[in-house]
């Protein structure tokens, strides 16, 4: 399993591990997220619970994001190193439950972003103690394709944002409302200059 | 079968219903436990169809092995859906739940194409199941029950001049194990109708106790009224 993935689970999983997954929905428009120094703007209809959003069930579909220090990044990967996406696409590659991977550079509101795109046998949300359950005693099997952006910021850190569907149907159907959380990531002031709720 | 794996198929069982025996009692949930009907059957005036394609089930059956990987067996697996496919279709006319049409045969373009949907069938149902019992699924979806697999089945849907398809997933690993149906529109892929059975297979007679499980599911179909009550209390 790949590590990169794991922290970002297990950052996700963190804000919302519980017997009884708590999520709450997105009611309203220009609903945002506003935490930890950035913001995001919710998709509306979607539930979020932490740092985790699913449109139908989180073993369905989930959007995961997390601001990740540099120093806890550098531990796996220098994303300010020139070669990162070619170093991300080989340790992403090492997976034996990844494939059809593809990495590029590109740049998102001004800052140096690298994005990878596969399929991984995993479905994607953290999971509750009932569905880890489900999933020991009957597995399926499964492909899960997954976009992750890895986003620099200036200020030193970075932000990973992964979303993952099954290929069919729904992975396309959700890709917008991705890509438009990602586009929505707006950082606080380095000076703690708060914006609104 | 593998050295010790009846200990671990009984490992397993045993570990299996503690642990669920501690969550709940932790947890103090209730368990709602099928079926879950499309929103639209309640919102627009849909009507269940009469005639549904029996699509072939996609079972798998294996063991579990040391420390508890599982070990499809193919011939078990096999046995088991040529089972089902033998006898569904007399169960579900005498029950009269609508009309069954037997699958036709499939060509090599169409088998993975249907392959592909009986996995994100699998998938969905996963997440469908879990409408209104917590977990990773949010409990406005058994309100809003819209799971869908798209139209990849439509043409077939045309060909056999049937509007919806069962689809049906069993997962036994060391004897224990699920049944999920769900009957598909094949325009839309919507789910229109999914429930599901738990599966305990004894080893003298599995295809026999699996048929079983297979007839419960259909007991109250399509529970309208009682998904009703449900939905509306959520």
């Amino acid at each position: 399993m790949s590590r990169l993935l794991v922290l970002v689970l297990v950052a996700a999983l963190s804000s919302c591990f519980s017997f009884e997954v708590r999520w709450e929905r997105v009611e309203t428009r220009n609903a945002v997220f506003h935490q930890d120094g950035y913001r995001l703007e919710l998709p509306l209809g979607w539930a979020r619970c932490g740092n985790c959003l699913t449109r139908d069930g989180s073993s369905l579909q989930a959007i995961l994001f997390h601001r990740m220090p540099r120093a806890e990044a550098e531990a796996e990967l220098d994303p300010g190193a020139p070669e990162f996406a070619d170093g991300l696409k080989t340790w992403l590659g090492q997976d034996e439950h990844v494939r059809n991977l593809e990495c590029e550079e590109l740049t998102l509101a001004g800052r140096h972003a690298t994005r990878a795109r596969f399929e991984w046998s995993s479905a994607p949300g953290p999971p509750s103690f009932d569905d880890s359950l489900m999933a020991f005693f009957f597995p399926i099997d499964g492909w899960y394709r997954y976009e992750l952006y890895w986003v620099d910021d200036p200020g030193g850190d970075a932000f990973v944002f992964a979303y993952g569907a099954p290929p069919l149907v729904y992975f396309e159907r959700d890709l917008d409302v991705f890509e438009r959380l990602v586009a929505s990531l707006a950082v606080d002031a380095p000076s703690g200059e708060s914006a609104a709720p | 079968m593998e050295v010790g794996s009846e200990n671990m198929e009984r490992l397993r069982l045993l570990a299996g219903v503690l642990v669920l025996f501690v969550a709940s009692c932790v947890s103090g949930k209730h368990y709602y436990n099928g079926p879950w009907l499309h929103r639209s059957l309640f919102e627009s005036g849909r009507t269940l169809p009469a005639r549904v394609l029996l699509l072939p089930p996609h079972v798998v059956a294996g063991t579990s092995g040391e420390h508890f990987s599982c070990t499809a067996d193919a011939e078990v697996s096999r046995r088991l859906a040529d089972e089902l496919v033998r006898h569904m279709g007399e169960l579900l006319a005498a029950r009269g739940c609508f009309e069954p049409v037997a699958a036709p045969a499939l060509d090599d373009e169409q088998r993975p194409n249907l392959a592909a949907h009986s996995q994100l069938f699998a998938i969905v149902a996963r997440a469908a199941q879990r409408a209104g019992n917590g977990g990773t699924t949010p409990s406005f979806k058994l309100r809003e029950f819209d799971y869908t697999l798209g139209p990849g089945l439509a043409e077939l849907g045309r060909r056999c001049g049937v509007e919806a398809a069962l689809m049906i997933e069993v997962v036994v690993i060391g004897g224990l194990g699920t049944v999920v149906a769900g009957v598909v529109d094949l325009s839309s892929g919507d789910l229109l109708w999914l429930q599901r059975g738990g599966l305990y297979l004894r080893k003298e007679e599995p295809e026999r106790k699996l048929l079983t499980t297979f007839e419960g599911l259909w007991q109250d179909y399509p529970g309208l009224k009682a998904f009703a009550r449900v939905r509306g209390e959520s």
